[in-house]
């Protein structure tokens, strides 16, 4: 027996190893009259913590980070921190006319406050995503928010909603053409090209806003659309996440925050921003162009020596699904490289 | 909120006024909110108005009962809160001679979630405190259909899925669901 002693030890401080590394803690985040979950998961003890700013507007980010898994290789090595932003998810509490970006970026500092001190003041990353960007970006201009915030990861942000428009707008403008030319699906393309030309901006909230619905058919959101995440039905059954809560409100909350989306521009702003920064963009995303990324490296006021693009060239809108290693290493190394 | 305050007064004076005549049974069951998220429910049965009906065939009888029920319940969702609600179903069942039953139901409850895990705020002062029982309440109304069997004279077994409308989170309406099973005890 004595003999396979240290054979046992070995494998179940191997088994172990990894296993204890991964924590989860959950907490609320009291702030004007609006109660947020925050899930931690993830290396605690890493003093590194990595805050997932969602997309949507009204998309769970708790369910997107457990259910969805886009970043589980980060979670081995850093705490990542995964929260509801209020009227999503499972978030409650709050007035409608609280749904404004600068809500929304007062609401993630509170979340960085509590992980500050809960945590023995570790570094803080913000990783947003699509939406996320939008009210990352509105934090970041906030110069007392700012200094809080070792590094800033962009994905797929819709920054400035505009100007992302006329992009996107050309791109589905090109394609209709072209299906009309070939003589596909003609009088559908041929009445998105009207409608393209009667909405050259998108500055206002559009009833029954079409291209999102011209993007869709053409699975605009997606590299390949197989790679869509989909929660599981156990997902549902015993997530820490109440489903019915996060769907019941979310077509109403998106309804709702239209026009705070649709008038983000920050563009113009983001020079005051100079936190080292990775700008992530799923190269055939064709609600927010790969042609954003550019506009956000150029637009930020971080040194170029700190701030980097990569073109995710598998990926539509959410790399973190399309090509989830290649991104988590990518947000690893460039976390690691600010040491 | 005032007439929920109302409809309550008179229904315990109801309730009151129909145990003096016939006794009450006791509900007993597990309350499983989306069905997974364990917790219990109990309530006191009585019954408003009931009618036996004779078979022309024979000796056979079914049961017919308009009822009422104060209840009291529970939950825990894992990692997200645990639920407390309270209040009252209106409805009606029907029983056949060979034991089946089958019920339906309105609900109306004041439901109270308890968060999950320890709940900070920022203060004034930039120092984060702890906010004590955060939670959030509500009313939550519910329709049920159900069925059962009666195992004997004093046991009846139930099921019951309900569905539940909260009012209001983040000012909407949220729907719900639950399976509530247990046994429905004629107290002597």
């Amino acid at each position: 027996m004595k003999k396979y002693l240290p054979i046992l030890l070995a494998v179940l401080l191997v088994a172990c190893s990894k296993e204890e590394l991964v924590h989860e803690e959950r907490f609320n985040v009291a702030v004007d009259g609006a109660y947020l979950p925050v899930h931690l998961k993830g290396n605690l003890s890493s003093g590194k913590f990595i805050i997932h700013v969602s997309g949507g507007p009204a998309l769970s980010g708790i369910f997107e980070g457990l259910h969805f898994k886009g970043y589980t290789f980060l979670e081995e090595e850093f705490a990542m921190v995964y929260y509801d932003q209020r009227f999503a998810g499972n978030a409650i509490g709050g007035k409608r006319e609280e749904l404004t970006k600068a809500q929304f970026a007062k609401d993630l500092d509170a979340i960085v406050r509590v992980i500050k001190q809960r945590y023995h003041h570790p570094s803080i990353y913000l990783v947003a995503h699509s939406w996320g960007g939008a009210v990352a970006v509105k934090y970041m201009l906030n110069q007392d928010f700012a200094k809080n915030i070792s590094g800033l990861v962009l994905i797929n942000t819709a920054h400035n909603w505009p100007k992302a428009y006329t992009y996107s707008r050309a791109y589905m403008m090109k394609y209709a053409e072209e299906q009309v030319a070939k003589g596909l699906e003609t009088d559908y393309w041929q009445e998105a090209l009207e409608w393209y030309h009667e909405n050259p901006v998108h500055d206002r909230y559009i009833p029954n806003f079409k291209h999102r619905l011209y993007a869709e058919k053409i699975h605009g959101s997606w590299f390949d659309p197989a790679n869509e995440p989909r929660p599981s039905i156990p997902s549902f059954f015993f997530s820490p996440v109440d489903p019915l809560l996060f769907v019941g409100g979310m077509g109403k909350t998106l309804h709702l925050m239209q026009d705070e989306l649709i008038s983000t521009e920050y563009s113009s702003l983001m020079h005051t921003i100079t936190t080292p920064s990775l700008i992530l963009w799923g190269r055939h995303d064709i609600k927010l162009p790969y042609q954003m990324a550019e506009d956000a490296y150029q637009a930020l006021g971080t040194d170029p020596a700190q701030k980097v693009i990569i073109y995710y060239e598998k990926s539509g809108h959410a790399p973190m699904y399309e090509e989830k290693e290649k991104l988590n290493n990518d947000i690893a190394e460039f976390i690691n490289g600010l040491d | 909120m005032h007439l929920k305050v109302i409809l309550c007064i008179l229904l315990i004076s109801v309730a009151g006024q129909a145990s003096s005549q016939q006794k009450p049974a006791l509900q007993l069951g597990y309350f499983g909110s989306f069905i997974t998220h364990p917790g219990l429910r109990s309530g006191m049965e009585y019954a408003l108005y009931s009618r036996d009906y004779l078979r022309e065939s024979g000796n056979k009888i079914n049961h017919s009962e308009v009822i009422l029920t104060p209840h009291i319940g529970g939950y825990y969702h894992h990692q997200n809160h645990t639920g407390i609600f309270t209040g009252f179903d209106v409805g009606c069942r029907h029983t056949w001679h060979s034991g089946l039953m089958f019920e339906g139901f309105l609900s109306s409850d004041f439901f109270h979630a308890f968060f999950y895990g320890p709940t900070y705020k920022v203060n004034n002062g930039g120092e984060i405190e702890k906010v004590r029982f955060a939670g959030k309440s509500v009313w939550m109304n519910s329709v049920s259909i159900g069925g059962g069997y009666v195992l004997n004279e004093k046991l009846m077994w139930f099921f019951r899925p309900a569905f539940h409308l909260k009012s209001a989170i983040n000012t909407y309406h949220i729907p719900g669901g639950s399976l509530t099973t247990g046994l429905i005890i004629n107290l002597p």
